[in-house]
């Protein structure tokens, strides 16, 4: 069954590296969403591993067979791969309609015209979609393109489905529609998902494995909630959670096995990592997701409100702490008057040690004050 | 390797043989065409015919196709094709095409601008002269190498309307009353009129223009500004030419019908394109008084055979042709119209045409002379092109 | 990072890239189109060049005493050195090319543009009609313009003082400057590759998404200043290619400069080339056609440098914009009927001088006893005052040179459209590439060279040892005609598959549609009319050029326009003004039946 194999994948243009020794394994019936802000290389992979792009050298398999090998000079093309491909752009043939839109694969995979016919209409039911059958793709709206776009990719039910932010062009309300169908779809359909996009909300809510990548070169690769609770370094923590993970900035005075003594806000602190703590410099981050971060009277550390931004269901407060801009969720609806003063908590074992010189984390753990 | 070379030699040394050999037959050819009678050629030419070949003759007047039907009419076995070419192309396109060995290249060629015949066909070989023996006596021997079929002159003419007077002396068109009222079609961009302005320039033109000077202006020429009067004569000349008209149909029409007094020197032959209504405004200076100077100039055509020709004896016969009463006189050809003159003296322009035979106007035209215009073609050109430009 | 073993690591990567290379049908079809451009479109470069260090035989041989063919530099001297040599065949005709090519640039640009702004953006009235009737000037051929513009103003003060219609119409004298000289230049030129801007710029304009002006609208910006800020920076990139198009073509015009400046003595580099090659100066003229090349190679550069920067604002999508028409109000009406009188003296009243010029047997007089139909239909014997064998209806020369350049133009049509098509397919596939820059350049090159110096070229090649079954025949004028048209053809493929989003081909491929599939059922179908307008435009460059012809034809009256280019020359008026209408016609008739047929015009945009 499809699984999906990277093995030291680069993709040179010229002199841009698109993406470097890229590694990367994708089980069978996963959800994997390649993740990362524009320029990063995800959509390259995505397109790499479907076969419309070439890379420049390394591996790829699908379900065990090589269909890229600069080695041995395997380039397997796209339509030999099994696969779908859900453009950003839907990429609707203007000129047919929407039935000969999904028709088309079908009639080009030689499958009879009965055959045809039915499946058509299967995708149409599926997707809700069979009024539209004899409309040009002008004349549907965003929305209905884009199921007809799913439909004709689905049609010839391939093993694994590829979508290259498929969702960037709807408006929020229809996004979160077509999140809830398409996770509904990849239980139904039962084949594999390779889903690019920059929304890392996207990402989180969809997909069983996230493949975070910048700059060409892969992050992380784990699970959407390891993802979000042990980041492996500063970019991912930054780039995933909705608001942003606090780094305040703290030096180190003494590593001691697993325990390291910080200078912290101007006081002196000791994070006790999970593990041992290896590779860290005089500089560290101390990251902190603003849940972590409970307003507390008897609270060790002190600022004061700089604003509050309540959502209804949570509300976001924005707290100086000395000259570092702190974040702190509270659940519920507050509302805190500007510079009042406060005191906060830094309580959980979620807390991250980052390395300020390389950015990686060096351990998990908790801090005491 | 060495044998293929050898034999590669060989094979070239046998192509180039076989090519000279075609080149000495053709003028062998011409040679005994020469003193054949037309009976002979005749039998001769239908043998070439027999043996698959057909008279390409490359042309700029279309009167020529006329005469190749009369000669088809009279000769039926033979056959003639005739390819009409631009004036300004046709020794690009003859020196490109002659001994290239493409498919119905010109077996025989009706040109102008003697000067270009000679330095690019003549001198390079690519063609020959012909001239038959019989006709030796009735066609000045100038006019028989290169075999000139047909001579044409272009003529000073004027709009003679609101009493407009024509001109006595050729000087009076350098004077400034003539500004922009003489008509002359670009002599960068027509070779019959450069080599008419070169000709000014012989001796033998330029004593007639000190002449008709001293006659206008009561005093010898004297060198100044101009190393000679006739560089003088053309600088002064070309400061009142007109260029409105390309071509020299529209020439003779344009001033037939424009503004009276313009004058223009153009093919007299293209009066026959102007509208009867009209052709009575134009006044031939030349025919109302004869002009201190020139009154126009003649130039020929020539006619010349490829060196690769496969029909050597139908070009001779052609040639012949051309230059006997039958073919120069022959319906609807050259001698019915105005401006055509058979080197033959033994030809007459018909009566009633207003014209005169060829040796009226050798007194007052400017003859071609192709040795000296290629001699002095290069000091005389630029001087006249910087000053059209 | 492990160090891959050299042994595999230079040779197999090597061998892969190349299979991944040949897999790609834009790599292949860029190969072969460099091998085929190269051959056709370089070499007559090089001979050119090689042209302008040697010695030919004639006038330069007697003039510097040089063995023919010996290498030299002395064109080069002779031609530059301060002199009056230099500055009337060179200097004095440079500036005024270029005076002509700038000025019929910015006309054509202020005409074309103006009219596609009021067509496809705002509530002009009539709009069909001036789309359809303000393409003619380009169906005929430039010189045509230049004839009617003569026959139009000529009067009784300038030049041989022959009234034109004008005058005896309206008895007003025009000064020489405007019937001779610079100014008709450019007013001829400009307006007959104004359609070409009015094509191109509408095209852009008629895709702009509407937003873009909404949008500046609700910012408060007054009309003028959206078209100015908005408008006109959205379409540059097509104005500016536009302008340079027109550019290089208004300064290697010969025929117009011939009919409009010699009257005045006013040469340009084009017509100036001719006669120092007929003069036997041809290392000269080569120069001299060398610098026209040079000059359009900087002004490539120009654009290529300037499309580099900016980015194509203009790929359709998939999503309609949707356009709101400006609304002209009070306006509308007056602007409507002066661009009606405007399209009508330029697109219509040329047709109708043309064929009352045919029918007239002595110019200028307009009277109806004075009109003849035996020009069109005459027999042999009252042709015969003319000179010609007969009417043209009636003659079997006419009728074979008129199916011959139809042959040509669809036979260059195929070929040219569908190399045009496949080149902008492979060169936008692979953009960004050498391979790709470097075949795009060598399609648009033979552009650049004067069409005369191609033809001289070509007549050098075809008659040579190797070629010389060539010379004659009608496939060296189709070959010829091919790389001359192709640069338009290739432009507008070019055009059209970069408005396509790759991804619609990609959604087929991953479907497995063979690619000659994809081009027939998705790429042809979607950008059709401007496919086909690709193919149509050879068609009429093919049926109106002259140039290219004249060294290549077997004799002057084998190709329609060579004989009506001789016919003006040699003073047929009326023949010519036959000849001419019969070629507006065929072209007209070709692009309506295109249109019915397919739905294609010539007017409905090329690259549109």
């Amino acid at each position: 069954m499809p699984e999906i194999i990277l093995e030291k994948v680069t993709k040179r243009f010229d002199k841009f590296v698109a993406v470097d020794n890229l590694d990367l394994h994708i089980a069978d019936r996963g959800f994997v969403t390649l993740l990362g802000p524009s320029g990063c290389g995800k959509t390259t992979t995505l397109r790499m591993i479907a076969g419309l792009e070439t890379p420049t050298s390394g591996r790829i398999l699908i379900d065990g067979k090589p269909v890229f090998d600069s080695t041995k000079g395997v380039n397997v093309p796209p339509n030999k791969r099994d696969i779908g491909f859900l453009f950003q752009n839907y990429a609707l043939w203007p000129h047919m309609t929407v039935y000969e839109n999904i028709a088309f694969g079908l009639e080009m995979l030689k499958w009879d015209k009965k055959k045809i016919a039915a499946r058509v209409d299967e995708m149409l039911a599926l997707l809700k979609i069979e009024q539209f059958v004899k409309r040009y793709p002008a004349e549907l709206s965003g929305g209905q393109q884009q199921r007809v776009a799913i439909a004709r990719t689905l049609a010839p039910s391939p093993k694994v489905l590829f979508m290259d932010e498929p969702l960037s062009n709807l408006d929020a309300k229809l996004r979160q529609e077509m999140r809830t169908e398409l996770k509904r779809l990849h239980t139904d359909t039962n084949s594999t998902f390779v889903y690019v996009t920059h929304d890392q909300l996207e990402a989180m809510t969809l997909s069983t494995q996230v493949c975070l990548m910048n700059n060409g070169l892969l992050q992380q690769y784990a699970p959407p909630l390891s993802i979000y609770s042990s980041p492996a370094n500063l970019f991912v923590a930054e780039f995933v959670g909705n608001p942003t993970m606090n780094f305040i900035p703290a030096k180190v005075d003494k590593i001691n096995g697993s325990d390291v003594m910080l200078s912290v806000l101007d006081k002196n602190a000791v994070f006790h990592a999970k593990a041992p703590v290896a590779n860290l410099g005089a500089e560290a981050v101390l990251g902190v997701r603003p849940e972590f971060l409970p307003l507390r009277e008897d609270g060790p550390i002190e600022g004061r409100i700089y604003s509050t931004l309540p959502t209804g269901m949570e509300t976001t407060v924005k707290i100086t702490c000395g000259d570092t801009m702190l974040t702190s969720v509270v659940f519920g609806n507050v509302d805190y008057p500007v510079d009042m003063p406060i005191r906060l908590a830094m309580n959980s074992d979620g807390l991250v040690l980052f390395d300020k010189q390389s950015g990686n984390s060096v351990g998990l753990g908790c801090v005491t004050v | 390797m060495k044998r293929f070379l050898s034999l590669l030699l060989v094979l070239a040394m046998a192509l180039s043989m076989t090519v000279s050999a075609s080149a000495d037959s053709v003028q062998d050819a011409l040679a005994a065409a020469a003193a054949m009678t037309n009976e002979e050629l005749y039998e001769k030419a239908k043998a070439e015919m027999a043996a698959g070949a057909q008279l390409n003759f490359y042309s700029t007047t279309s009167f020529a196709e006329k005469a190749a039907n009369n000669f088809m009419a009279a000769y039926p076995e033979l056959k003639l094709v005739y390819a009409e070419i631009d004036d300004v192309e046709t020794y690009t396109i003859l020196t490109n095409t002659i001994g290239s060995g493409v498919k119905d290249s010109a077996d025989m060629a009706l040109t102008q601008n003697g000067p270009d015949l000679k330095t690019y066909l003549l001198d390079e070989g690519l063609a020959y002269t012909y001239f038959p023996e019989s006709l030796k006596d009735v066609v000045e021997e100038k006019n028989q190498d290169p075999a000139i079929v047909t001579y044409i002159n272009s003529l000073l003419i004027y709009h003679n309307g609101n009493g407009s007077v024509g001109l006595t002396n050729v000087w009076q068109l350098t004077e400034e009353e003539w500004k922009d009222k003489v008509f002359f079609k670009n002599p960068t961009n027509e070779t019959v009129n450069i080599n008419f302005l070169i000709m000014l320039t012989s001796p033998e033109w330029n004593a007639k223009l000190e002449a008709a000077y001293q006659s206008r202006y009561g005093k010898a020429w004297e060198k100044g500004e101009f190393e000679t009067c006739a560089l003088e004569f053309i600088d002064g000349f070309l400061k009142n030419v007109n260029y409105t008209y390309t071509s020299a149909s529209k020439m003779a029409a344009g001033i037939a019908s424009g503004a009276p007094g313009n004058m223009g020197l153009f093919v007299f032959s293209k009066l026959r394109k102007v509208d009867e209504a009209d052709r009575s405004n134009l006044t031939i200076v030349q025919f109302e008084n004869a002009v201190e100077g020139f009154s126009g100039f003649m130039y020929p055509i020539y006619a010349t055979v490829a060196k690769d020709t496969d029909c050597p004896y139908t070009c001779a016969l052609f040639i012949n042709y051309l230059l006997s009463e039958e073919g120069f006189a022959g319906e609807k050809s050259w001698n019915s119209s105005q401006g055509y003159y058979s080197p033959n003296k033994t030809i007459q322009k018909p009566e009633g045409l207003d014209d005169q035979p060829y040796e009226y106007w050798t007194d007052c035209l400017v003859f071609e002379d192709l040795t000296y215009i290629n001699d002095h073609f290069v000091e005389v050109y630029e001087f006249i092109a910087t000053r059209v430009g | 990072m492990r160090k891959p073993q050299p042994n595999s690591s230079m040779r197999e990567p090597l061998l892969y890239r190349l299979r991944a290379f040949v897999t790609k049908p834009a790599n292949l079809l860029l190969v072969f189109f460099l091998c085929v451009l190269a051959v056709l479109s370089l070499m007559p470069m090089v001979t050119m060049l090689t042209n302008m260090f040697t010695i030919h035989l004639g006038t330069e041989k007697r003039l510097y005493r040089m063995p023919t063919g010996s290498w030299t530099l002395v064109h080069f001297q002779k031609l530059f050195e301060g002199s009056d040599w230099s500055r009337v065949n060179f200097w004095e005709p440079l500036k005024h090319s270029f005076i002509v090519a700038f000025g019929a640039g910015i006309l054509g640009i202020a005409i074309g543009g103006s009219i596609a702004w009021f067509v496809t953006r705002s509530d002009l009235k009539c709009k069909k009609f001036i789309s359809s009737v303000f393409v003619f000037p380009y169906m005929m051929p430039a010189w045509t313009l230049a004839l009617f513009w003569t026959n139009m103003f000529q009067n009784s003060q300038v030049g041989g003082g022959n009234i034109g219609m004008i005058e005896s119409i309206f008895g007003v004298c025009m000064p020489e400057w405007f019937v001779y000289g610079l100014f008709p230049m450019i007013v001829v030129i400009g307006l007959h590759y104004s359609p070409f801007a009015y094509l191109l710029i509408g095209g852009i304009l008629k895709n702009m998404d509407a937003t873009l002006e909404e949008s500046a609208t609700i910012l408060k910006a007054s009309r003028w200043t959206i078209i100015r800020r908005v408008t006109i920076p959205i379409v540059m990139p097509a104005i500016l290619s536009t302008f340079l198009l027109i550019f290089s073509s208004g300064f290697s015009s010969y025929t117009v400069p011939v009919f409009l400046g010699s009257a005045v003595k006013c040469y340009t580099l084009s017509t100036k080339m001719r006669a120092l090659i007929q003069a036997g100066y041809q290392g000269q003229g080569y120069i001299i056609a060398f610098v026209s090349i040079l000059l359009g190679c900087i002004i490539l550069g120009i654009n290529q440098w300037f499309t580099g920067k900016r980015k194509s604002f203009t790929t359709v999508t998939g999503k309609s914009g949707q356009v709101s028409l400006v609304k002209l109000r009070k306006a509308n009406w007056p602007i409507t009927i002066v661009l009606i009188v405007f399209i009508c003296f330029v697109a219509i009243m040329p047709l109708i001088s043309f064929a009352l010029e045919s029918v007239i047997r002595q110019p200028g007089n307009y009277s109806l006893s004075n009109m003849t139909l035996h020009f069109w239909i005459g027999t042999e014997d009252s042709a015969y005052e003319t000179g010609m064998i007969a009417g043209i209806l009636l003659n079997t020369t006419m009728w074979k040179a008129v199916g011959r350049q139809v042959l040509l133009a669809l036979v260059v049509a195929l070929i040219v459209g569908t190399s045009g098509m496949l080149i902008g397919y492979a060169c936008v596939r692979r953009r960004g590439t050498r391979l790709s820059r470097f075949v795009e350049s060598l399609a648009f090159f033979p552009y650049l060279m004067p069409a005369m110096a191609f033809g001289t070229i070509y007549l050098a090649v075809a008659t040579s040892e190797n070629f010389k079954w060539l010379y004659g025949t009608f496939a060296l004028l189709v070959i010829v005609s091919a790389v001359k048209f192709l640069p338009f053809a290739s432009r507008s493929g070019v055009n059209s598959m970069l408005q396509i989003a790759p991804e619609i081909e990609e959604a087929a491929i991953i479907f497995g549609v063979p690619w000659h599939k994809r081009m027939l059922r998705i790429l042809f179908p979607i950008q059709k009319s401007s496919i086909l307008s690709g193919y149509l435009l050879p068609v009429i460059s093919v049926m109106r050029e002259v140039a290219l012809f004249t060294l290549l034809v077997p004799y002057a009256r084998y190709m329609l326009t060579t004989m009506l280019f001789s016919f003006n020359e040699t003073g047929y008026a009326q023949y010519g003004s036959a000849v001419t209408l019969l070629i507006i016609l065929i072209i007209m008739l070709i692009n309506s039946l295109t249109n019915k047929l397919t739905g294609a015009s010539f007017d409905k945009g090329i690259g549109g």
